[in-house]
């Protein structure tokens, strides 16, 4: 038995206490309840996203379609953001940082851009920031409604949420891993990039049931592995697959005996068969879930069992 | 009645500014032994614990400076709340002013960087500061005998002197 609804539950209080402080007065008069993104860049206006397009936040601490009319963003303004952002730890999110992004509390993230410094081939930090970019965190309950009978119907089966970018696949399967959780279904979830559970000192913001553990930061296939044979759990909850690791990963956890339950990026199951190392992945899975942003983020398009 | 009052008063108040004095030099040897040894701790906590520097320097702390730091960071900045601990506990700790520039010029990178880069500038803050206490060390052996006695001194004389 459980519950749902369509609440959306985010908490914009949050995201502007990681705004630079000369910034946040004019935040904290703007409505936010429907925004998605927010944008400093140096030297450029501060740009909010929302549904229905760009805003900018004038001097008069309104929102304006102008951005000639607006509040840019000086550098002390982005170092105070990195600052705030990485919680005057640096060394701490170091590794976040090489991946472009910091988690911040409340499941929002912090993207970022500047001058990547590269040891060994490899990116090593990012120095000179040049632009920040807050996603808002959104949980929206009851977003899985329209599949979780698919998924569990006759058994859980092994699922593929195929999507493009932006189209709802994390919202999805972090609400799936609540309904499952709270179905008594023993759920792990392995969050590479921090997306899913957006845990911030050991806990996380979204509300994942009972019976649903967490790993996060650790590579996909690894901790697939590491979680089968640690937590036990009945389904593994993963995000953004594509690599053979993880293909090779999901094999060995589909033998096992626990379900899959994992998102790719594409636009439909075709798109997918045209590759074939992705091809023969989907013989692990016994249900593609297709999304969109036809009718808003999460559009479920289709449901094909295979 | 009245003189013998004034003459004991007197020699206890040089007395009292005496020791003071002394108890200033070794309160400020200590204090830097102590700043050193959080530092070290700091080391610890960033370069093995990765953690936050607000938790860092709370587990740090050795004198309540770190801490008042620590409650100040999310409000003003790492430098501007280490600064703001460092003046308020600057006459407490019994500090000078160039023992408190290793820890203000820390201030300024502390959370910037990555992990070895943080080592490195507490390291050389430590550097600093070890000179500073080695030069407190050696006024409390020069100086510190000669305060709490000379005080006491002092007093005998000017009572000599009034009576």
């Amino acid at each position: 038995m459980y519950i749902t609804s369509t609440r959306k539950n985010i908490n914009h209080g949050d995201i502007i206490r990681y705004m630079p402080r000369k910034l946040r007065s004019f935040f904290y008069s703007a409505d936010l309840s429907d925004a998605r993104e927010i944008r400093l860049r140096l030297g450029m206006p501060v740009c909010i996203y929302f549904g229905d397009g760009q805003y900018y936040i004038s001097k008069n601490n309104n929102l304006t379609r102008i951005p000639t009319s607006a509040v840019r963003v000086t550098r002390e303004d982005i170092e105070e953001a990195m600052e705030l952002a990485a919680a005057s730890s640096v060394y701490s999110v170091k590794n976040e940082i090489k991946n472009g992004f910091i988690t911040l509390r409340g499941g929002h993230r912090a993207g970022i851009t500047g001058s990547a410094v590269v040891k060994m081939g490899e990116i090593d930090f990012i120095k000179e920031i040049s632009a920040i970019n807050y996603r808002i965190a959104g949980e929206v309950i009851g977003a899985a409604d329209g599949v979780i009978g698919d998924i569990t119907g006759g058994g859980l089966k092994n699922t593929l949420i195929i999507s493009p970018p932006a189209a709802g696949k994390t919202t999805m399967l972090r609400d799936i891993a609540r309904q499952l959780s709270y179905m008594g279904v023993r759920v792990s979830i392995v969050d590479e990039r921090r997306e899913i559970a957006a845990m911030y000192e050991g806990r996380s913001p979204f509300d994942l049931g009972f019976n649903t553990d967490v790993l996060q930061g650790a590579d996909k296939a690894e901790g697939m592995q590491m979680v089968l044979r640690s937590m036990a759990p009945q389904v593994i909850i993963t995000d953004e697959i594509g690599t053979d690791a993880d293909i090779r990963a999901i094999q060995k956890v589909t033998n096992s005996g626990a379900a899959v339950i994992a998102s790719i990026h594409g636009q439909n199951l075709k798109m997918i068969n045209r590759r074939a190392d992705l091809r023969d992945m989907l013989s692990y899975f016994n249900l593609v879930i297709t999304l969109s942003n036809r009718l808003g983020a999460g559009t479920v398009e289709e449901i094909i069992r295979l | 009645m009245i003189t013998l009052f004034g003459g004991v008063m007197i020699f206890f108040a040089c007395l009292y500014m005496g020791l003071k004095l002394r108890h200033g030099l070794y309160r400020r040897n200590k204090s830097l032994k102590e700043i050193i040894s959080s530092l070290e701790a700091l080391e610890g906590e960033i370069g093995f614990g990765q953690n936050k520097l607000k938790k860092a320097l709370v587990a740090a702390d050795k004198n309540g400076m770190f801490t008042f730091a620590a409650d100040n960071i999310e409000d003003y900045g790492v430098y501007k709340a280490i600064k703001k601990a460092v003046d308020k506990y600057r006459l407490k700790l019994c500090l000078r002013e160039a023992d408190t520039e290793p820890i203000c010029n820390l201030a300024l990178t502390l959370g910037k960087g990555d992990g070895n880069e943080e080592l490195k500038n507490i390291t050389y803050a430590k550097k600093l500061l070890r000179g500073q206490q080695r030069d407190a060390e050696e006024n409390c052996r020069r100086l510190g005998k000669l305060y709490g006695v000379g005080g006491a001194l002092i007093g005998a004389l000017i009572v000599l002197l009034l009576i």
